[in-house]
């Protein structure tokens, strides 16, 4: 199965994140941890990625 | 209930802060006038000199490293717009009339100030709570970071 789909065909956040974790094992240091904003919200692990999103990961934050 | 958040280039000064409450207050509903608000809480956030270092190896204690500065990086216009939902959230469930939030992006020196948090309502305890929620909730939410910059050493 291609790890950016989940078993409906759909791209998610979930499959967006684990697709990264295993393709770019480098970026681990930015995976983990990290969440997706889909369109500038932070989407849940099933939100769907279509085409011409706006896809952000957002590692742990720092703010204050 | 006013929520207003802006994300300002460099540190957080005095005249940033008058401005946003001088223009605020001119667009006040009228029933939001004086004698509403009663309590005023103001939050300063100010880089330090020490931070720890991030380079520690597994159990071991983080050294601490002495600062220059640190400097401030925003996803925006999501940054903005984490600052004002969780803003609206808080300020719904406490109850407090008005919160006014400025955050730093670039470059904040040590002893100067990279966040400010105003927060109105009629009385003490509502305001000083939802302060601290609304803290707590940015520095998990809102997409910020900060990198140290560090001093040079000396001698």
């Amino acid at each position: 199965m291609d790890p950016r789909s989940d078993k409906g065909g759909r791209a998610t956040a979930r499959t967006v994140l684990d697709a990264l974790r295993i393709q770019h094992r480098a970026l681990a240091f930015a995976t983990d941890g990290a969440r997706l904003a889909i369109n500038q919200r932070f989407a849940q692990p099933d939100s769907e990625v279509r085409e011409g999103d706006e896809v952000a990961l957002i590692s742990l934050v720092g703010g204050g | 209930m006013i929520v207003r958040a802006f994300i300002v280039d460099g540190p957080v000064t005095s005249d940033a802060e008058r401005l946003l409450l001088t223009r605020e207050a001119t667009k006040k509903d009228p029933r939001q006038g004086p004698g509403l608000v009663g309590a005023r809480v103001r939050f300063e956030g100010i880089v330090r000199l020490e931070e720890p270092r991030g380079d520690a190896h597994p159990g071991e204690r983080a050294a601490v490293g002495e600062l220059a500065a640190l400097a401030y990086t925003a996803y925006e216009p999501m940054a903005t717009g984490e600052l004002e939902r969780i803003a609206s959230e808080v300020g719904a469930a406490f109850g407090v009339e008005a919160i006014f939030v400025l955050h730093s992006r670039g470059r904040v020196s040590v002893g100067e100030a990279s966040f400010v948090l105003i927060i109105e309502s009629a009385h003490r305890g509502p305001a000083l709570r939802a302060m601290s929620e609304f803290i707590d909730r940015m520095k998990r939410d809102v997409p910020i970071w900060k990198m140290p910059v560090w001093a040079a050493k000396r001698g």
